[in-house]
């Protein structure tokens, strides 16, 4: 019998200025002006750890642990109010 | 006498390989992953588009395996990961809100796709349920540890890296240092993945109140403290308490593994241990002894007659796991322990009402 899968959406470094270009953040994250949602650092391509759709708007976030756990967290918030409505 | 024509014997021979090569990986759908990794690594060195092939295969390919294995030792079914690279130009961009895109680097990275990956398929699908009743320090520490126990499993280096990336800062922030502890000696004797993460798996599944509640945090915490000090006792240890008893969860560890009643092939004893632990609306029954033969003989024994006295009794899973255990002079050794799952359908409540948990309370 085929097992449940959970989808785990990714972007491979290579397609990330099309992802980037395509929610019209590309320019802004090259230039430097696109900031982590919860550490507000720059994000870099070095540092770059996820894309976040929130809210109909995106976020991006960085890859330090505080960030990661961070983003978790917001997730399983998310996830949680949904499970309410 | 009949020769059978070299070139079909080769037919056959290789007709019955692959029968048996295609049986296999359909059986083990993560080995075939991670076969097809290991090929699409080697024709990435001149097709491109072949990396995010082997990347998606890789990480899938491990953590399912770390699933599968999971499943050996539960009777629960966890959901495996399945990897969606977004297109070249992200025309297929329809992203849900709060579904995170994680983003995949070159294969000077292989390590630190496969730690980012791990640590969010064990956020995010393991204990998915049962986290909406946990706090934030339980979540974080039991995804924190699981994440370690996938990578450990799967690859010394990316260990390595997920260890000092990730484990080593947030254990120093200290407020996860003494719950993380308390893990390790459970994992040390071998009950974190098969009953700790088990018991927290059924609580996700039998409770539907959707508000977090303290109470299931307070009795969640016992749970640990009580697999701590089991995991803590020394051989022949009679006096720590065996059972859990709680309003959510309801479990016991018995060692069946006496040498002295082995040999005599004196099995009433563990039998009215067990039966005890039924009368007491036990849930889950986790039996546990060596693994030698004549042990496991002897464990085979009790439980088939455990099973014949109780017929409403279900013999859930048996399995080897590793583990530690520490003698009468606090020497610790490696062995490896036979383990078997029974539970007791009778004692599963469902808590949908705040009146049901207000029922088992009093």
């Amino acid at each position: 019998m085929e097992k449940e899968k959970k989808l785990m959406n990714a972007v491979h470094m290579d397609d990330l200025d099309g992802l980037l270009k395509r929610i019209n953040m590309l320019d802004k994250f090259k230039s430097g002006e696109v900031k982590c949602k919860f550490c507000r650092k720059v994000v870099t391509y070095e540092s770059i750890y996820s894309v976040l759709p929130d809210s109909g708007t995106y976020h991006l976030i960085d890859d330090s642990v505080d960030c990661v756990s961070s983003m978790l967290e917001y997730i399983d918030g998310k996830n949680m109010k949904k499970l309410r409505e | 006498m009949i020769s059978i024509p070299s070139f079909l014997l080769g037919g056959f021979s290789i007709g019955a390989l692959f029968t048996l090569l295609a049986f296999y990986y359909a059986t083990n759908p993560h080995k075939l992953e991670k076969a097809i990794a290991v090929v699409m690594w080697l024709a990435s060195t001149v097709w491109r588009q072949g990396e995010k092939i082997a990347i998606k295969n890789e990480v899938q390919g491990k953590i399912n395996s770390f699933v599968s294995n999971l499943e050996a030792n539960s009777d629960i079914e966890y959901a495996r990961v399945s990897i969606r690279f977004a297109n070249q130009d992200s025309t297929d961009l329809a992203y849900e809100d709060g579904a995170a895109i994680i983003v995949m680097r070159d294969r000077g990275h292989r390590n630190k796709n496969f730690v980012y990956a791990a640590h969010f398929f064990a956020s995010s699908t393991l204990l998915s349920r049962t986290k909406n009743h946990l706090s934030k320090t339980l979540n974080q520490s039991i995804t924190l540890y699981t994440t370690k126990k996938i990578i450990e499993e799967e690859s010394v280096q990316a260990l390595k890296q997920y260890m000092s990336d990730y484990f080593v800062p947030l254990l120093e922030k200290g407020e996860l240092k003494e719950i993380i502890g308390k893990y390790e000696h459970i994992d040390q004797k071998g009950l974190y993945l098969p009953v700790l993460l088990q018991e927290l798996s059924y609580i996700g599944q039998k409770i539907y109140i959707d508000t977090p509640k303290e109470e299931i945090i307070k009795e969640v915490k016992l749970l640990i403290e009580y697999l701590e000090r089991y995991s803590k006792r020394k051989v022949g240890d009679s006096t720590s308490q065996d059972t859990f008893l709680g309003k959510y969860t309801r479990c016991t560890i018995k060692v069946v593994s006496s040498q002295a009643s082995r040999e005599q092939g004196k099995t009433s004893m563990h039998v009215e241990r067990i039966t005890n632990a039924i009368k007491q609306s036990v849930e889950n029954i986790y039996l546990l002894g060596h693994v030698l033969k004549e042990n496991k003989n002897f464990m085979e024994t009790v439980c088939s007659q455990v099973l014949e006295k109780h017929p409403n009794i279900v013999r859930m899973k048996a399995d080897t796991v590793k583990g530690r255990i520490f003698s009468r002079e606090l020497r610790m050794r490696r062995v490896d322990t036979y383990f078997i799952h029974l539970q007791n359908p009778e004692a599963i409540r469902p808590i949908i009402l705040e009146e049901e948990v207000r029922q088992i309370t009093e």
